[in-house]
């Protein structure tokens, strides 16, 4: 799981535009600056390409925050 | 027929209202609504502007129903924009009651009366729905002002009332066993009609909470509460076209599309996804009272013209002409201006008389309104929508004006030049990209300044700079250079 959070750490940073960004399990898109629509769109995409996973459309609804996604991306690989 | 205003059901049965999973009877909404045009009434309110917060709770619904019902107006205020917009929207209206539920806002200048609907009565006797008269104002929306300072466009209960003359002929075949979506924000006028249409088919309202990513709870309440009914702008189906394959909504019914020009390549493979669905292309600007020009699409062989649906034949009460740059009307087949005249459309903008003169003009003895929009009609009689004539920009199907963006990106940079272009994101969704002559040292900051000023969804996706602007033979700054330097050089 370490290497899972500290892979997405990265691509938040990246992907979001700031450099300082530490992701927390609780953290949703209301807590970040640029964490909209297009940026979570790209976030995704970023995420499945370094693991390798492909999400499904019902699995990307029911995660309500950055520990659900990180959960699934565990169960994924 | 439909009235307009009236009031809603008392069934104990049927669901109202679904938000965030919990549903509510119209017994619990008519009873809220009551407790609300008391309260408005006890004040002896009639006639007057009431400024609303707009958050995602029963409360909003309840006196949006309130307001109308006790012949006020309604002019929605969001929680999220920044407080120099607040105040003007507040100032501009001159709104005497300010209501809230669950978001507050702190104007620099409060109203002379604040009422948190939340300590209301709990039970309430019920009320009369008064009449009023077809030139009183139902609502008050703000859209974005070239100058900087928000536009309002005011819509009459006769607006609203010829507007509601035409759901009859949309044909719609709708009860209140029907699921309806409000995706909208409430300051977006699309609002207006997917609240009335569950209330007056009696029907339930899923709203769609205020957050970051609208697309996958969209998708999930549509899926998961088996919606049928929902009108949606085109740049959310977008976001959802990578997984159309994953997606079957066969209870959908109707599927309105609107808000934005509508893409003929997403709607053909969106209509695989909602396979039993009417699909409605419906085009009107705010001032012509949220829609007056539809189309519902058949099955195959959509007609549309440079990648756009055909936006289809005016409504009852709307007369359409396009005209030329000498304000002459053209052949059929020949584009132009698409201007607008009849009972939907407003008397004029609020305080705004030089704006008026702008946007209205006299056509053969009659007042129409200049919808900036570029337009050709077939030989069919269908219209066709191919772009705009100056500078604005939906995105998201937000209205916004460039040269507001501009403005205020210049103002926060010491007056520097800037030029703000409309771009297409990787999804196809238009984004805005801020150029600014010579450098920019403190992006951040800039942002930081612009999010007092402007709402979100104004605020450039991307920054560039240039080192000096070209400009064109009249000296004046030659955006088309700029844009097709930018634009070109784009990732």
């Amino acid at each position: 799981m370490k290497e899972i959070i500290a892979k997405t750490n990265d691509i938040f940073r990246k992907v979001f535009d700031d450099p300082s960004l530490e992701i927390t399990r609780e953290m949703t898109a209301n807590d970040v600056d640029k964490w909209d629509s297009l940026t979570h769109l790209t976030m995704i995409a970023k995420t499945e390409e370094t693991f390798g996973i492909k999400f499904k459309l019902k699995e990307l609804v029911k995660m309500k925050n950055v520990g659900d996604m990180l959960d699934k991306i565990q169960e994924k690989l | 027929m439909f009235d307009f205003p009236f009031i809603p059901s008392s069934d104990r049965e049927a669901d109202a209202l679904c938000i965030e999973d919990k549903f509510y009877h119209y017994d619990f909404l008519n009873n809220r609504f009551s407790c609300i045009a008391q309260e408005i009434k006890k004040r002896n309110l009639r006639g007057q502007a009431i400024g609303l917060v707009a958050s995602d709770h029963y409360d909003t619904y309840a006196a949006i129903l309130a307001i109308w019902a006790t012949g006020n107006t309604y002019v929605p205020i969001n929680p999220y924009l920044p407080s120099d917009r607040i105040d003007s929207i507040i100032s501009q209206a001159g709104i005497k009651l300010l209501m809230y539920s669950i978001d507050e806002v702190k104007p620099s200048v409060m109203p002379s009366e604040v009422l948190k609907l939340s300590t209301m009565n709990t039970v309430c006797e019920s009320v009369q729905a008064v009449s009023p008269k077809d030139d009183e104002i139902a609502y008050i929306l703000f859209t974005s002002g070239s100058t900087g300072t928000p536009k309002g466009v005011p819509v009459s209960y006769g607006n609203v009332r010829s507007f509601l003359r035409n759901l009859p002929e949309m044909d719609y075949d709708l009860s209140s066993h029907d699921r309806f979506l409000q995706m909208f924000d409430l300051s977006f006028d699309l609002s207006i009609v997917s609240i009335l249409t569950p209330f007056l088919f009696k029907g339930c309202l899923f709203t769609v909470p205020n957050n970051n990513i609208k697309y996958t709870e969209i998708y999930r309440l549509l899926e998961e509460y088996e919606i049928n009914f929902a009108i949606l702008v085109p740049s959310v189906v977008a976001y959802l076209k990578p997984y159309f394959e994953d997606i079957d909504l066969p209870h959908m019914r109707y599927m309105c599309l609107s808000g934005e020009a509508v893409p003929y390549d997403l709607t053909v493979e969106w209509k695989k996804c909602c396979p039993n669905a009417v699909f409605q292309n419906l085009y009107g600007p705010s001032e012509a009272t949220i829609y007056c020009v539809t189309y519902t699409m058949p099955r195959e062989n959509i007609p549309s013209a440079n990648g756009i649906v055909c936006i289809g034949r005016a409504t009852k009460e709307i007369d359409c002409v396009i005209i030329n740059e000498n304000n002459k009307e053209v052949k059929q087949g020949e584009k132009g201006e698409l201007i607008l005249h009849g009972k939907q459309v407003i008397q004029g903008y609020l305080n705004n008389p030089e704006k008026d003169k702008e946007a209205f003009l006299e056509f053969n003895g009659k007042r129409y309104y200049r919808s900036g929009d570029i337009c050709y009609q077939d030989e069919n009689g269908l219209y066709f929508y191919l772009g705009r004539k100056d500078y604005q920009v939906k995105i998201q199907g937000f209205r916004i004006e460039l040269s507001e963006v501009e403005h205020h990106i210049s103002t926060s940079l010491n007056k520097r030049r800037v030029v703000a272009l409309a771009d297409l994101d990787k999804t196809g969704n238009a984004r805005i990209i801020g150029v600014i002559e010579g450098d920019l040292e403190d992006k951040n900051a800039l942002i930081a300044d612009l999010k007092k000023k402007m709402p979100f969804y104004m605020i450039p996706a991307e920054f560039r700079t240039m080192s000096a602007f070209p400009l064109n033979n009249n000296g004046k700054i030659d955006r088309k250079t700029i844009t097709k330097i930018q634009l070109e050089n784009a990732e």
